[in-house]
């Protein structure tokens, strides 16, 4: 077991964390998926208890059926409160609805899903795996296929951390297609919360199984990648995909940006409660466009390249003004902003991080804690993630780390978001 | 000590060179390639290569690879070898020499091949032990995924699997070999020794298990090492018959030695002056067909065989199967009923092929439907196996049981009798081993195929459309304990309706009607095995119904819990149908489960814990009261407020099939005749031909007999449904046709009677038709007596055998009357059965004018007395003492005197108890039994047999002057011929209690005496101390019969009953004594009791309700009774018989039921019909009549073990256990309603 276990757990309990799934660019290749059930044999991933000895654990399908939450994205479309949210929304049935369907089931056209497709599977194998008619023959036939092969036949190199965000951010994020509105949000759809890193471990561990293990025939194989590199990839990859559908005009209603644009806690404030503040730059009172991926990313570029850090607080503080001066200019500022996302992209790729660098970003994540850059629950529990993965990423084990524990404990009730002392209690850890 | 020998016999058996002949001429010597293991993995291109020259002529296949999955790259060559490279680029199949030569070097070629009936690739018919003789090449290329070859084919992926498969009860048959070496003495191991399996040359094997600890083993039964099964010919019997005991100087010139022939046959010529001794050869146990019946059966004769590890028979509906996995994971096609077949149905039962194959002809039976695998293994793939009485005989869950050749006769036999030669004998034999098939229709394969077609004509029964081993099965339905038919609602369907079997209720399982078939409960686990070798059934199974049901109080788990589960269990929620979809699914709180065979079909499964809910919708207050109700059977209440320890049939000690059953098969045994001069093939190991071989026959295959018993520790040692297990009696005619044992039960390893029990799952659950309150309890109405002695096992004297003859006591000789033919069926001469099955010879016997022809005698005091037991017939000879008959040679034509007294000299056998007037003698039981050898840390330990009750070492003669006397006659049961003398071994009369006794009945340790007194009843739990407990006055009285809790009297006023519920307080019921005027020998069978009346005939008195009973007739058969003395009660096939010892008159044999008679005649107790159909004047009057083999009888009222219980740790409930059904703390009778 990982050291994350415990870690899991309290993510877990976060209250708002949503389980939703998605469907990634499954659809590029004119290939078929064939179903989970095709890789589900007792022979090949089936298997009841991971055997030893092998490439593969051999019970990945076990594994996903029972603690895998992405087995469950379709089923929970026919829960009660999908059924309350689809009253709401006014469509029929959430277990028909494109909307849902592109997040909870893989939703290929029919001419692409093999015989033994079930829709019903939710997110199944290959929905982050890829479409499998092409590799599903030869994908097992070490060494004479290799990895590369594989790849080349369609399989996902989810290993990559650029492709894997791909994947993931698709759904938990959303893209210019594919986007969890401020209507979906309003009928009763959890906040999407995300940073990939820890979801991967999250989801890598869940319910204590592994679904793959990093043991050496998985290095010799494939590129690993440190968890930092996972985490820059998928702030970067959620910041330009949120930029981008900021950027495009498919998601306004009326004379409105989508609500759900923006960050939740910028208006979804307790009426009780007069200890918010603004972030630095920003009146009172102002929306923010969601900007949790960009602070962290800032906050992280801080230890990099402090001048490109400050580049990015000043666009991120641009693109809120521009949405509260007019819809053309909000969408113009996040255009110009998500153009910034490859060129720290490709920074970010020619770097390697070094220790120091972690130290670094982690002291740059306190120190703009202590200047108020966490206003809301929505950074702040990005803060506390990306603490968290930079602490484990030192090699220090978070098994029955008090700190940690207690920084999720304090984020336990959004509700109950205290920025001065989340602040207090994130610069105990480090 | 005595299995020392046989276990080295065991050892060496495999060492010994083949004695038999080969007809199968010498095989052709090639130089075989042996193509490489198949790949795990491979790339497409490689794998086209192994399939070039292949496809030129098959130019299309189903699933080119078998498996449906797209993960699977494979060549033709990876699984079949031969060779891709031989191109071809004609026609699919031409019939040039071209092509011939092409064909022969692209594929491998047999050793055997006209075996094979090479080029034609269907399977060949009965071809048993060809795989063992052929190239372990040319099996893989017919069937790769036979177990010879099966790793290299399919290990590189399936090895795990292989090696469980191997080990799985479907290949070892140890449950068989092992009960049938138990259950008949041959082997005292109730942790079986024996299993099949061979090597990949064909070799036998012996097989490892997977590795367990001691403490595993223990706990579930877990068999380390199975040996293979020995040669038949070198094995000695284990039966205490006379002909096998050692000594004896010769048989006859024609002798066959089987085991050690002499170079020249010299010894057998030797001839002594003098009588011919009757025993088998000159030579001891092992040679010359002193050997072990059941063993050559097993070698010889199609019981459940083949198994897995040959192909199926090929060559009738219900036979079509390969071997190894294709055995049931590629389909034939069996049967065109849907509910048996699934989908398949539509492609018929004649094993026709649909594959799009060009090469193979679609009309050749013997080819599988399509060149793929599948796990939708339809029930009718399952049943080519599981149709068997034995082979847990699956018949019932689709509603079906053995069908009895009496029921729509008239459809099935010939209008004209036939006497088929000896060709036409062994080829219809050779197919089907019921010795009745060579007369009737069904013989012919074609009538046999059509046989279903004929139900919309049919009276009695309904067929089913799979045909298995050749055989018919009958389907069974719902009836009333009377026999009527019922509905749905419980309404009898009258027996004209011409609706009558589509109204009333067909008793398949539920499941069956839900649309489920063998796979869909039995997942691959139970398939398959999990690696361990096992010998029981159940122990192998890892399903429970809770796993899919729960219990009342939790839900299901989807986790499998059953003896052979894992420690977390198998998780079902997991499991994936061939279609994709998931097998069980919670959906809204409901559990779905979809059909593996079906994909538009899914079920909601009923779960227990809803139906006790009183607010749920699947409330059932009759379930959960049930289910609910509480041990303290004073209060009866029930609910859930009970915990699990207060409740009367909590699910931690009763199997949930002790209720949710429908009916329960019981096979009262089967005949098994040894033919010496029939030449035939061994199915197993090396194969070859030799001359021995049995015919197979039930005898009374019944579907209305429902007992409970416990389970072993292995299993839970709940409480579970028993049958009688297809018991054996053997006979044997030796190559002079003499016949020189006849129907003999053996003796069990545990010393209890060979007519075995055993615990089962009947399979047979339905949502109506359970087990109710008065199935197992007293009735408040006090109508179920006969039922609940059914239930405990006690018997009910309706399924007994009287077999070949009839055995009369007269006043100055016993006589031996054959009432049957020997031929099978055996029908009883004059019978129905016997106007069908042998239309010329029942017309003869007509033209007899009813008079049997054939009898033996022998001189002998008045013998009012007497009881057959073995090979000895026991007589109260008056003044003469008890007189131990040898009657070993009944029906032998070889021996001039077939009764005697001493066999050797009287120095040498001395059966005769002298005393003063010996008036009766009565066994604890009829059936063999032998106490001395259930004894020791072996039997009570290791296999853990209660002891037997001390009182069947006893013979018990009461005497008018001496008492009642007691005699050990288990010298009798020792195999040793040397020390057969009789003694008492007590005497007993205290204060003259017993003078005047006159006739004994034996309750398990309680004896039941009529003397001048009265009726006194006598505890014998010491049998060399007995107790006096009772004296119940009489008026003069005759003689008794005891059903469970009441013993039926004669005496001077009639019928009386005497409440016996606690022998100590017996009392009688002055208000159920019957008036009759002459009524002396008396026999309960079932629900009516038949009393010889004298002058009268025969009365006939319905004691359903035992403390009311009722006239239902006198019959004296047109005035041809005329002095009826004495009377037994016995089952032939689907009839009821009554043996009347008619004094002056002779035996008079009535026929109780017929089919014509009787429509009623499948019921639990119908209604007697009687007619007179056969007679035999005796010289003197005939007084007595031997009771017949108790077939039912499993334990005795007081407790006592009787039948030997196949498997390890199960038995009858003993003493305590039934007294806690019907008795309450105080011991007083409680009763539930009769709802």
């Amino acid at each position: 077991m990982t050291d994350l276990k415990r870690i899991a757990a309290l993510l877990v309990a976060l209250a708002t964390a949503p389980v939703v799934a998605q469907s990634p660019v499954a659809t590029q290749a004119p290939a078929n998926h064939l179903g989970v059930a095709s890789c589900a044999s007792g022979v090949c991933h089936g298997v009841a208890k991971p055997l030893d000895g092998t490439h593969v654990l051999r019970n990945e399908y076990v594994t996903w059926s029972h603690f895998d939450p992405h087995a469950g994205a379709y089923r929970s479309l026919r829960s009660e409160a999908s059924a309350r949210m689809a009253a709401r929304l006014g469509i029929e049935s959430a277990e028909r609805e494109p909307l849902c369907l592109d997040c909870h089931a893989e939703n290929v056209p029919r001419a692409a899903r093999g015989p033994r497709f079930q829709f019903d599977d939710g997110i199944g194998c290959e929905a982050c795996h890829g479409a499998s008619s092409r590799w599903i023959a030869s994908h097992d036939d070490q060494p004479s296929v290799t990895h590369a092969d594989n790849l080349a036949h369609g399989l996902a190199a989810l290993e990559q951390a650029e492709v894997r965000a791909a994947v993931c951010t698709a759904c938990h994020v959303g893209s210019t297609d594919r986007h969890a509105n401020h209507r979906l949000m309003a009928a009763g759809h959890p906040r999407l919360v995300f940073e990939l890193d820890t979801y991967s471990e999250l989801w890598r561990t869940s319910g204590g199984r592994e679904h793959y293990r990093r043991d050496d025939d998985y290095r010799k194989r494939k590129t690993e990648s440190d968890s930092v590199a996972v985490w820059l990839a998928g702030l970067l990859e959620s910041a330009e995909q949120s930029l981008g559908i900021v950027a495009s005009d498919r998601h306004s209603q009326g004379v409105f940006p989508d609500f759900a644009l923006f960050n939740c806690y910028s208006c979804h404030r307790s009426m009780r409660l007069q200890r918010w503040k603004e972030p630095p730059g920003l009146a009172p009172g102002s929306l923010r466009v969601n900007d949790s991926a960009l602070v962290m990313l800032a906050a992280a570029l801080d230890a990099l390249d402090p001048a490109g850090a400050a580049k990015l607080r000043a666009a991120t503080t641009a693109l809120h003004r521009a949405a509260n001066q007019d819809l053309p200019a909000m969408r113009a500022a996040a255009d110009s902003l998500q153009q910034q996302i490859p060129l720290l992209r490709q920074q970010l790729a020619t770097r390697r991080i070094s220790a120091a660098d972690r130290n670094a970003m982690q002291d740059a994540i306190l120190a703009a804690a202590e200047r108020g850059e966490y206003p809301d629950y929505a950074a702040a529990e990005q803060a506390a993630m990306a603490v968290t993965l930079l602490f484990a990423s030192s090699g220090r084990p978070l098994d029955a780390e008090p700190r940690i524990e207690a920084l999720f404990a304090d984020l336990k009730d959004d509700e109950r978001y205290d920025a001065a002392r989340f602040s207090r209690i994130l610069n105990l850890v480090r | 000590m005595r299995y020392r020998p046989l276990i080295a016999a065991l050892l060496i058996a495999t060492a010994f060179a083949a004695v038999a002949s080969d007809e199968h001429g010498k095989p052709i010597e090639r130089d075989h390639v042996t193509a490489p293991v198949a790949p795990l993995m491979q790339t497409v291109a490689e794998a086209q290569t192994k399939s070039a020259g292949c496809n030129d002529c098959h130019q299309a296949t189903d699933l080119p690879t078998m498996h449906a999955s797209p993960a699977v790259v494979l060549g033709c060559t990876d699984c079949h070898g031969g060779n891709a490279s031989v191109r071809w680029s004609g026609a699919a199949v031409a019939a040039t020499p071209d092509y011939a030569a092409a064909r022969d070097r692209a594929h491998v070629l047999p050793r055997y091949p006209a075996d094979w009936h090479h080029p034609v690739s269907a399977n060949p018919e009965r071809s048993y032990t060809l795989l063992n003789r052929e190239a372990p090449e040319f099996i893989r290329f017919v069937n790769p995924s036979d177990y010879r070859v099966v790793r290299e084919a399919c290990g590189a992926c399936h090895m795990k699997t292989i090696l469980a498969a191997e080990r799985s009860l479907m290949s070892t048959n140890a449950m068989f070999w092992g009960g049938a070496a138990y259950n008949n003495g041959l082997l005292p191991f109730k942790n079986y020794l024996l299993g099949e399996a061979y090597t990949r040359d064909g070799e036998a094997a012996i097989l490892e298990g997977a590795p367990a600890t001691a403490e595993d083993r223990a706990i579930h039964g877990i068999i380390q090492r199975l040996y293979p099964l020995p040669r038949w010919q070198n094995l000695e019997p284990a039966d205490i018959f006379r002909v096998f005991e050692d000594g004896g100087r010769n048989l006859s010139n024609l002798f066959p030695e089987t085991g050690l022939p002499n170079a020249a046959g010299q010894i057998q010529r030797l001839e002594e002056p003098g009588r011919p001794d009757f025993r088998q050869s000159n030579r001891g146990r092992g040679t010359g067909a002193r050997i072990a019946v059941p063993v050559l059966n097993i070698h010889k004769t199609r019981l459940n065989d083949p198994l897995a590890w040959f192909l199926g028979t090929n060559d009738q509906p219900g036979d079509y199967r390969s071997s190894g996995c294709s055995a049931c994971h590629v389909v034939y096609a069996n049967d065109r009923d849907p509910k048996h077949s699934g989908a398949y149905a539509e492609f018929g039962h004649t094993g026709t092929t649909q594959t799009v194959d060009p090469t193979i002809p679609r009309d050749r039976p013997g080819h599988p439907l399509t060149h793929a695998f599948s796990r939708a293994i339809p029930t009718s793939q399952c049943m080519v196996c599981h149709m068997h009485q034995p082979n847990l005989f699956m018949n019932t869950y689709l509603g079906y049981t053995m069908w009895d050749y009496e029921s729509d006769a008239p459809s099935m036999w010939p209008k004209e009798q036939r006497y088929p030669n000896a060709a036409q004998m062994r080829s219809m034999l050779d197919r089907n081993p019921e010795g009745a098939v060579v007369r009737g229709l069904w013989g012919d394969p074609e009538f046999l195929k059509r046989v279903s077609e004929l139900n919309p004509t049919l009276q009695d029964t309904q067929f089913a459309d799979y045909h298995g081993h050749g055989w018919n099965f009958r389907a069974v339905y719902k009836r009333d304990r009377k026999g009527n038919l019922l509905d749905a609602a419980g309404t009898v369907v009258a027996n004209d309706d011409p609706q009558k079997f589509k109204k009333a209720v067909h008793l398949s399982s539920s499941h069956a009607d839900a649309g489920m078939h063998c796979v869909d409960c039995h997942f691959a686990q139970d398939a398959h095995g999990n690696g361990h070798l096992y010998g029981e059934v159940a122990q192998a199974v890892e399903i429970d119904c809770k796993d899919c049901h729960g219990t009342v109080s939790g839900y299901p788990t989807l986790r499998t819990s059953g003896p052979a589960a894992g420690p977390n269990g198998t998780d079902l929620s997991v499991l994936r149908n061939p279609d994709g979809r998931r097998r069980f699914e919670w959906l809204n709180g409901k559990l779905i489960q979809r059909s593996v065979l079906n994909p538009a079909l899914e079920w909601e499964l009923s779960l227990v814990k809803d139906s006790v809910t009183p607010a749920h919708p699947g409330y059932n207050e009759k379930a959960a009261r049930a289910k609910l109700m509480s041990r303290d059977t004073k209060q009866l209440s029930w609910g859930t407020q009970l915990a699990s320890a207060e409740l009367a049939h909590a699910d931690e000690q009763m199997e949930c099939y002790a209720c949710h059953t429908s009916w329960t098969t019981a096979c009262g045994g089967c005949h098994l005749p040894i033919e010496a001069n029939w030449k035939t093939e061994s199915h197993r190991y090396e194969g070859g031909v030799a001359r021995n071989w049995s015919s197979y026959n039930p005898q009374v295959a019944r579907d209305d007999v429902f007992m409970l018993g416990l389970r072993g520790p292995t299993e839970g040692g709940k409480v579970a449904p028993v049958r009688s297990s297809s018991a054996l009696v053997l006979s044997s005619t030796n190559a002079n046709r003499e016949r020189i044992y006849v129907q003999q039960p053996p003796i069990a390893a545990s010393g209890y009677s060979s007519q075995a029990m055993n615990p089962h799952y009947p399979h047979t659950e339905r949502k109506t038709e359970t087990k109710g309150c008065t199935d197992c309890h007293l009735s408040a109405s006090g109508n179920n007596n006969a039922v609940i002695a059914q239930t405990l096992g006690l018997g009910t004297q309706f399924m007994n055998l009287l077999g070949f003859h009839a055995w009369v006591g007269t006043t100055e000789e016993v006589v031996a009357v054959q009432v049957t033919e020997w031929d099978e069926p055996q029908a009883v001469i004059g019978s129905y059965l016997h106007r069908y099955a042998y239309p010329d010879w029942a017309a003869r016997h007509r033209e007899r004018d009813l008079a049997l022809p054939t009898a033996q005698t022998h001189g002998s005091g008045t013998a009012r007395c007497l009881q057959l037991r073995g090979e000895y017939l026991y007589v109260a000879e008056g003044e003469h003492g008890l007189v131990v008959y040898d009657a070993a040679s009944i029906g032998n034509k070889g021996v001039s005197q077939r009764l005697i007294t001493a066999p050797f000299s009287p120095l040498g056998h001395d059966t005769r108890v002298r005393s003063k007037n010996a008036t009766c003698v009565a066994l604890p039981t009829t059936q063999p039994v032998h106490p001395a050898r259930n004894q020791g840390e072996l039997m009570r330990a290791t296999n853990l047999e209660q002891p037997a009750a001390a009182i069947y070492n006893y013979a018990l003669v009461s005497d008018a002057s001496e008492g009642l006397i007691l005699v050990d006659i288990n010298t009798l049961a020792d195999g040793e011929f040397r020390n057969n003398r009789l003694h008492r071994a007590l005497t007993w009369n205290p204060g003259g209690v017993l003078d005047g006794a006159r006739h004994v009945t034996i309750g398990g340790n309680v004896a039941y005496v009529i003397a001048h007194a009265g009726l006194v009843v006598v505890d014998l739990s010491d049998p060399l101390a007995p107790k006096a407990l009772a004296t119940v006055p009489l008026s003069n009285g005759r003689a008794s019969a005891l059903q469970f809790r009441y013993l039926f009297v004669t005496d001077a006023e009639g019928l009386k009953v005497v409440d016996v519920t606690q022998p100590a307080q017996a009392r009688l019921l002055p208000a159920a004594t019957l008036r009759l005027d002459h009524a002396q020998g008396v026999f309960a069978a079932r629900t009516y009791i038949y009393v010889a009346d004298g002058a009268a005939g025969l009365a006939i008195v319905d004691i359903e309700r035992p403390e009311q009973p009722r006239l239902l007739m006198h019959y004296d058969a047109e005035g041809a009774i005329q002095d009826a003395r004495d009377v037994v009660v016995a089952s032939t096939n689907a009839s009821l018989f009554a043996y009347v010892a008619d004094g002056s008159g002779g035996l008079k044999v009535l026929q109780l039921t017929a089919p014509d008679s009787q429509p009623n005649f499948y019921g639990f107790s119908p209604e007697p019909k009687p007619q007179l159909i056969a007679r035999y004047t005796t010289r003197h009057p005939a007084l007595a009549l031997s009771r017949p083999l108790e077939r039912d009888r499993a334990v005795d009222e007081t407790g006592g073990q009787i039948a030997v219980f196949g498997r390890r740790g199960a038995r009858p409930f003993n003493g305590a256990e039934m007294r806690r059904l019907y008795l309450d703390r105080d011991g007083a009778p409680w009763v539930v309603p009769d709802d």
